[in-house]
């Protein structure tokens, strides 16, 4: 296959399972699938959104692409390399290449860290080479590119807002120039005001940078603006996949019709029309 | 910790707590160094012809049924309870930290088997297994530091793992991971540091409690040896003196509580003072 | 009927380094079978407007105005009536049904609790109230016994028995602080439906208070649009949908990611509001929204709008619009 045409990240029958506790004393503990048999695959420079409800599994999946937990099996192909195939040690300087930005912008940020040492954090290790001089440069340059001031390196994290610290989240992912970002509900946490400032710095960094991302939200008007691809994910597997616009468009699962149903609409007149039609009789 | 020194300093003297129990502390700890170098008597000298004195100019305290002089004896008693508190309190940190953190990292069976061990060794009162080791070992100053040590171990290796677990559940280790940090990495600067405030809090009151045992080893006989001063031996002689000459059971009593609440005061107080987010402007 | 009416509520905070003014002149009112939705981002004052239609402002705060419920004021009463009225007269549905419920604590038992302690009732009566209780948010006891704990519940289960408390004692106006955030979509559909129809089938007026543009134009009749501790849009859904005349509002829609159902808008930048919501010792002087406003002029720096009628019912606070500068 030639490189051009091969896709950023592949993910090949991905299952991820937990162990419960067991239920008899001698019996064998029984399993749970969080992730079962996920397949996808991302060209690069795209961005590819699973949406899903609580507990469907989206974030240990997201969680497993990153190689942040072991699959029971299944492979995730980076550039057509297995991240599971490599040894620890190699697979950390992979890590150069995909990054993650998580949800919680109070707890992703290490509170007695200044700014500068959680933005330089994967450069600390990926590329221990790089001088001083050289860190705070680069920690300078990724603040100016997600919207911070570069004096805003030497404050902590508990002096930014919401949405600043996500900012902030964001220039540590980016600071090693991955060509991969997997984002875990990263404006879940935020004010709509906010939210759309930060999701447009995600859209102009894609633009601007040529970044693949793996976009993990249960907002579905979220997703719906900002994802070339998405796969709808319903305990474990995934249930419908395809470009984004068709998949909201002209649903097939039943599942995905219902979920963007569901959706609030803010439009008064047209959308309690439908919602008193469509009530249901009684409850779940 | 890079972060400005003067900023804690200044933080810590709007704090009541970490003042006071820090001046305390202090003193006591100056006393004790003082003691090494000087003391306004020599704490071996027995003079009986000046045993029993009250207080007065010559000596401020009083003395003795030895005609020891009282100050001297405090002073050189605090010199033995800060090295047993620094060693006994030293043991425990330095091999239960590393214990706990490293259970916390790994999980699994290296977890189970260190906690058990650490059950093990809280299901024994912990001063009557101190006596029993110096009973067993021989009475004296080094066995009743190691007693006392083995028994800050679990205390340590507990509240680290407890502590840890929770650190490590945190998006920020999740961050720390894919920015390529392994668990030695992540444990030494993420929780560490973020466990710090506890860990130091802890360390006080042990070094208070680590006071007092010593105190209690040597109120028994089990701990430092005579000539060797120290508060607890000071009790011990001065009980069958109370009527005779309460002060000399008062003096030495007063010393240990003084020492104890002025630790732990400047423990809570380093607490709030570490803790950057309790130093936001607000 | 007017069920509940507040009239220039203003609550105050002695702070240290001065005074939080956490509401401003809020007025609002709520009749009978209406759904009031209160909209607004953190930190603009609609969880603590629910709390005083509570009586539940915390110990400290200074609260001036009127909240008239059923021609008593609130502001007035003393605390032994406000426990009195609670769950008779207003109930509250909150946020994270979770923490709501007690864990220890059979569901039966937490439903019948309000019942007991406000109306007398025995174990025996309070049970077979807290059962229809629970029937009616949609749990039956064929399937959902009363001695379920917490626990056994999914998320959109625990917000019903929540619901179910708030009912039982047969509250005329309920307060609901974001009561479907954190649902999922699905099951937020659901609670809302519920909450629907709970207010047209006992008559009750329902305070809901959410972020959320869509759930205020799917359930509510009519809205307030909250900025730093003031209303500054209020009327009508349909008619505050209809014009948006507050710069505010029309910046909270527009920077919702595109609900058109064409794909022409995927991967447009969202329209933002610059900045963020000054703290509650930080507010401008005049008009609160100006520092992040596209038409402020410098009558906004240096007065505060008051509330301008643009229509039957419909109001905005704003200098602007009466000038036709807004609209377009």
């Amino acid at each position: 296959m030639p490189a051009g045409s091969q896709p950023l990240l592949q993910v090949e029958d991905l299952v991820r399972e937990y162990r419960l506790p067991r239920e008899s004393l001698f019996g064998p503990p029984s399993r749970f699938r969080a992730v079962n048999c996920v397949s996808f695959s991302i060209e690069q420079g795209k961005s590819f959104g699973i949406v899903g409800e609580s507990g469907c599994g989206k974030s240990t999946l997201a969680r497993t692409v990153m190689g942040l937990e072991q699959p029971a099996s299944g492979r995730v192909l980076l550039e057509g390399q297995d991240i599971f195939d490599l040894p620890a040690r190699e697979l950390r300087s992979l890590r150069r290449k995909f990054q993650m930005v998580f949800q919680d912008p109070y707890g992703s940020l290490d509170p007695r860290f200044k700014v500068e040492r959680i933005v330089a954090e994967p450069l600390e290790v990926l590329l221990p080479n790089v001088s001083r001089s050289e860190r705070r440069e680069r920690v300078e340059e990724t603040l100016n590119s997600v919207g911070l001031k570069p004096t805003d390196a030497d404050r902590y994290p508990h002096e930014f807002s919401g949405g600043q610290r996500q900012r902030v989240a964001i220039a540590r992912a980016l600071i090693t120039e991955p060509s991969l970002i997997v984002a875990d509900e990263p404006v879940s946490a935020l004010d709509v005001s906010v939210q759309a400032q930060v999701l447009n710095l995600i859209m102009d960094l894609q633009t601007r940078r040529g970044l693949t991302f793996l976009f993990i939200s249960h907002d579905l008007s979220v997703v719906r603006h900002i994802t070339d691809e998405v796969a709808v994910m319903y305990a474990g597997e995934i249930l419908e996949t395809g470009p984004t616009h068709r998949v909201f468009s002209d649903p097939q699962h039943s599942y995905t019709k219902s979920l963007i149903s569901a959706v609030p609409y803010p439009d008064p007149r047209r959308c309690r029309r439908l919602r008193r039609a469509a009530r249901p009789a009684g409850a779940r | 910790m890079s972060e400005g020194f003067a900023e804690i300093w200044r933080m810590g003297l709007r704090n009541r707590g970490f003042v006071i129990g820090g001046v305390i502390t202090l003193l006591f700890v100056a006393l004790a160094a003082l003691a090494l170098i000087w003391t306004p008597y020599p704490v071996e000298e027995i003079v009986v012809a000046r045993r029993f004195q009250g207080i007065s100019s010559a000596h401020w305290l009083g003395t003795d049924q030895f005609g020891r002089d009282l100050v001297s004896l405090l002073m050189a008693g605090a010199v033995n309870s800060v090295a047993v508190a620094i060693v006994a309190v030293g043991l425990g940190v330095g091999i239960g930290v590393p214990l706990g953190a490293i259970a916390a990292a790994r999980q699994g069976w290296l977890d189970e088997i260190l906690m058990r061990a650490n059950d093990f060794a809280f299901a024994f009162p912990a001063l009557l297994s101190a006596v029993m080791i110096t009973a067993l070992a021989g009475p004296g100053a080094i066995n009743s530091i190691i007693a006392i040590g083995i028994f800050n171990i679990p205390v340590f290796a507990r509240l680290t793992r407890g502590a840890a677990l929770v650190v490590w559940k945190r998006e920020f280790i999740l961050a720390a991971r894919v920015a390529g940090k392994g668990p030695v990495r992540i444990s030494i600067e993420h929780i560490l540091p973020n466990i710090s405030s506890v860990l130091i809090v802890q360390i006080t009151i042990q070094f208070a409690l680590a006071i007092l045992a010593e105190a209690g080893l040597s109120y028994l006989g089990l701990g430092t040896q005579p000539p060797q001063p120290s508060w607890g031996k000071m009790l011990n002689e001065a009980q069958t003196l109370m009527f005779l000459a309460p002060q000399l059971a008062v003096f030495p009593g007063f010393a240990i509580a003084l020492t104890v609440l002025g630790l732990n005061l400047f423990g809570d107080g380093l607490r709030d003072v570490l803790d950057p987010r309790l130093r936001r402007e607000r | 009927m007017t069920l509940l009416s507040i009239e220039n509520l203003c609550v105050e905070l002695e702070g240290p380094e001065g005074t939080y003014r956490l509401l401003n002149e809020v007025n609002l009112s709520l009749s009978k079978g209406q759904c009031l939705g209160l909209v607004g981002e953190s930190g603009c004052g609609k969880s603590m407007t629910a709390l005083a239609i509570m009586g539940l402002l915390p110990q400290g705060m200074r609260a001036r105005g009127a909240i008239f419920v059923d021609g008593e004021d609130l502001l007035r009463a003393e605390e032994d009536r406000l426990c009195h009225l609670r769950g008779r007269k207003m109930a509250m549905v909150f946020q994270e049904p979770m923490t709501a419920l007690n864990p220890v604590v059979p569901i039966g038992r937490q439903v019948g609790e309000g019942l007991r302690l406000h109306l007398g009732l025995t174990r025996h009566e309070a049970e077979t109230r807290a059962a229809q209780s629970l029937a009616r948010v949609g749990l039956p006891a064929a399937r959902f016994p009363l001695g379920l704990f917490p626990h056994q519940l999914s998320g959109g289960q625990r917000q019903r028995v929540v619901i179910a408390m708030a009912l039982a004692c047969g509250p005329d106006i309920l307060v609901a602080d974001e009561p479907t955030t954190a649902l999922d979509v699905t099951v937020q559909a659901q609670i809302l439906d519920l909450l629907a129809d709970i207010i047209d089938e006992f008559d009750m007026g329902l305070v809901l208070i959410t972020h959320d543009l869509g759930v205020v134009a799917e359930t509510t009749d009519t809205m307030a649009v909250m900025y730093a501790g003031r209303v500054v849009e209020d009327g009508p859904t349909d008619e505050v949908f209809r014009r948006m005349a507050h710069p505010y509002t029309r910046g909270l829609f527009a920077a919702m990611p595109s609900h058109s159902s064409d794909g022409a808008a995927t991967r447009t930048p969202l329209s933002t509001i610059p900045g963020r919501v000054p703290d509650a010792l930080s507010r401008p002087a005049g008009c609160p929204f100006v520092t992040r406003c596209g038409f402020a002029t410098d009558v906004c720096h240096r007065s505060v709008p008051q509330m301008e009628a643009l229509g039957h019912r419909h109001g905005a606070a704003c200098f602007n619009i009466a000038r036709g500068e807004v609209d377009q």
